[in-house]
């Protein structure tokens, strides 16, 4: 899709890693134990699973820009 | 050793227990990687080492049965089987991959969206407990209310018949006896192994009607993912379900309780919650990481690691103090104050990394709408305790008892 991405807010990721087992590759945890999204052909569904798994509410999915989580 | 050092050592000592504030302030001062000959590892109290020391599962354990907490444990583990066979499957203390495989199952029901669909029933649970708190006079707000709501809460969500609610108190109080207090003494760990050969047998039934009648609760789900051979058996679904009533609970209560205690300290901080209810969220968060019910975790390291400039061997013993973390000055500003709007504010009270708690949207739920709807019915309130007094252990934060009177002008 399009324009399909994800942001991580850092003030609120605490590094649980939820993502990463919902959604492995598209996201990726940084030196600082951090989740960082990785751009990439990923299919919305799974990017939307893997923000709705996060403890903290930390990652927001947008396509073409609109968020969609 | 000198009589400073001594004292720094005694983490249960009145300082270190009622006033945490005072008392890890001064050992951040000190050393904020300190050794701690009586307790025998390190105790961390800065912000970025104790955040550090979450989010490195790779080479710092969970694991109680394993390493040195492992080893203080073997002496005594065969005259509790009841007990430590099933704190033994509590997936909290497990490391990787194991741990991540369990809380992969459970995940999906305590995500903010999940816990969400609960929050009418937390609030008319709210409001009904509420009301017995208008007629005036010091009300036992620790059992009357901070006790009731989450206990009723979690209660609903598993799918614990309400018959048992009442035991649950009791035995949740004589397993964190077991789980929050070092030391191994035969009382405490005989009352442990009691209850949590209680807490099995009234569970096991109850699990077992749910494989044959599923519901629409969190334990059939768990059934559920056993049954597709997800990793669980029996025993390990039991201990979980034990996990889970006991931590859904005996925090969150603490939570509310200490809540009350920082309000009344910061009165304008409750008047400006009472304007403005939009910021529940926002003062929860403030109150989890001003007094929240949590105030350290212990780890071992499994490989040699680098902490705040020191080495730790492997077979150390580390305690973060989230306590003592969130009242980092280095990190938050002012950060003895209550400030309800505070941003942002990532404290380390659910601790961080992959442990970090499960039920932390649930709590925050709870406490959101008990705060929030307290303050809108009670415009001021005043503790009606001689002195606050806490028990004594490292790693809660829970009040011996607390009254408060409630007032509606």
């Amino acid at each position: 899709m399009p324009g399909l991405r994800a942001v991580v807010d850092h003030h609120r990721c605490v590094g649980v890693a939820m993502c990463v087992a919902t959604a492995p590759g598209a996201f990726a945890v940084n030196d600082e134990g951090l989740s960082e999204y990785q751009p990439g052909s990923w299919e919305r569904d799974d990017l939307v699973e893997a923000a709705d798994a996060c403890p903290m509410s930390a990652i927001t999915v947008f396509a073409d820009d609109v968020e969609v989580t | 050793m000198g009589q400073g050092a001594a004292d720094l050592d005694d983490l249960l000592s009145d300082e270190a227990v009622n006033r945490p504030d005072a008392f890890y302030a001064r050992l951040r001062a000190v050393d904020p990687v300190y050794w701690n000959q009586r307790w025998n590892g390190w105790i961390l109290t800065g912000y970025d080492d104790v955040a550090d020391g979450f989010r490195n599962h790779q080479n710092l354990s969970s694991d109680r049965f394993a390493g040195p907490f492992g080893e203080d444990l073997s002496a005594v583990s065969s005259d509790y089987q009841q007990l430590f066979g099933f704190l033994s499957k509590f997936f909290v203390w497990k490391d990787q991959p194991y741990h991540t495989r369990v809380r992969s199952l459970v995940n999906k029901a305590f995500t903010p969206r999940s816990v969400e669909v609960l929050r009418p029933r937390v609030r008319a649970l709210v409001r009904d407990l509420i009301a017995p708190l208008r007629a005036g006079g010091a009300a036992d707000f620790l059992a009357g209310f901070a006790f009731t709501l989450p206990v009723i809460v979690i209660g609903d969500y598993l799918g614990v018949p309400e018959e048992g609610r009442d035991n649950l108190r009791q035995w949740a109080e004589d397993l964190g006896s077991v789980i929050f207090v070092s030391g191994n003494d035969e009382d405490r760990m005989r009352k442990g192994e009691d209850a949590m050969g209680r807490l099995a047998d009234f569970l096991r039934p109850v699990i077992r009607d749910r494989r044959a009648e599923p519901r629409d609760d969190l334990l059939s789900g768990m059934v559920r993912a056993e049954e597709r051979g997800d990793f669980l058996s029996e025993d390990e679904l039991i201990a979980n379900a034990i996990l889970m009533v006991f931590a859904g609970h005996e925090t969150t209560m603490n939570l509310l309780a200490n809540g009350i205690v920082a309000f009344s300290r910061f009165p304008g901080q409750w008047a400006r919650l009472r304007g403005d209810p939009s910021l529940a969220a926002m003062a929860t968060e403030e109150i989890l990481r001003y007094d929240g019910p949590i105030r350290a975790m212990a780890r071992w390291a499994r490989e040699p690691v680098r902490i705040g400039g020191r080495d730790i061997a492997a077979g150390d013993r580390l305690l973060l103090v989230q306590y003592a973390a969130n009242h980092d000055p280095a990190r938050f500003t002012d950060p003895d104050s209550v400030d309800i709007t505070r941003w942002p504010n990532r404290h380390t009270t659910f601790g961080q990394g992959i442990h970090t708690c499960l039920g932390a949207p649930l709590a925050r739920l709870e406490a959101q709408e008990a705060f929030g709807a307290l303050a809108q019915a009670f415009p001021r309130f005043d503790i009606s305790e001689d002195t606050l007094a806490y028990v004594p252990n490292i790693v809660s934060r829970s009040l011996r008892s607390l009254h408060v009177t409630f007032r509606k002008q």
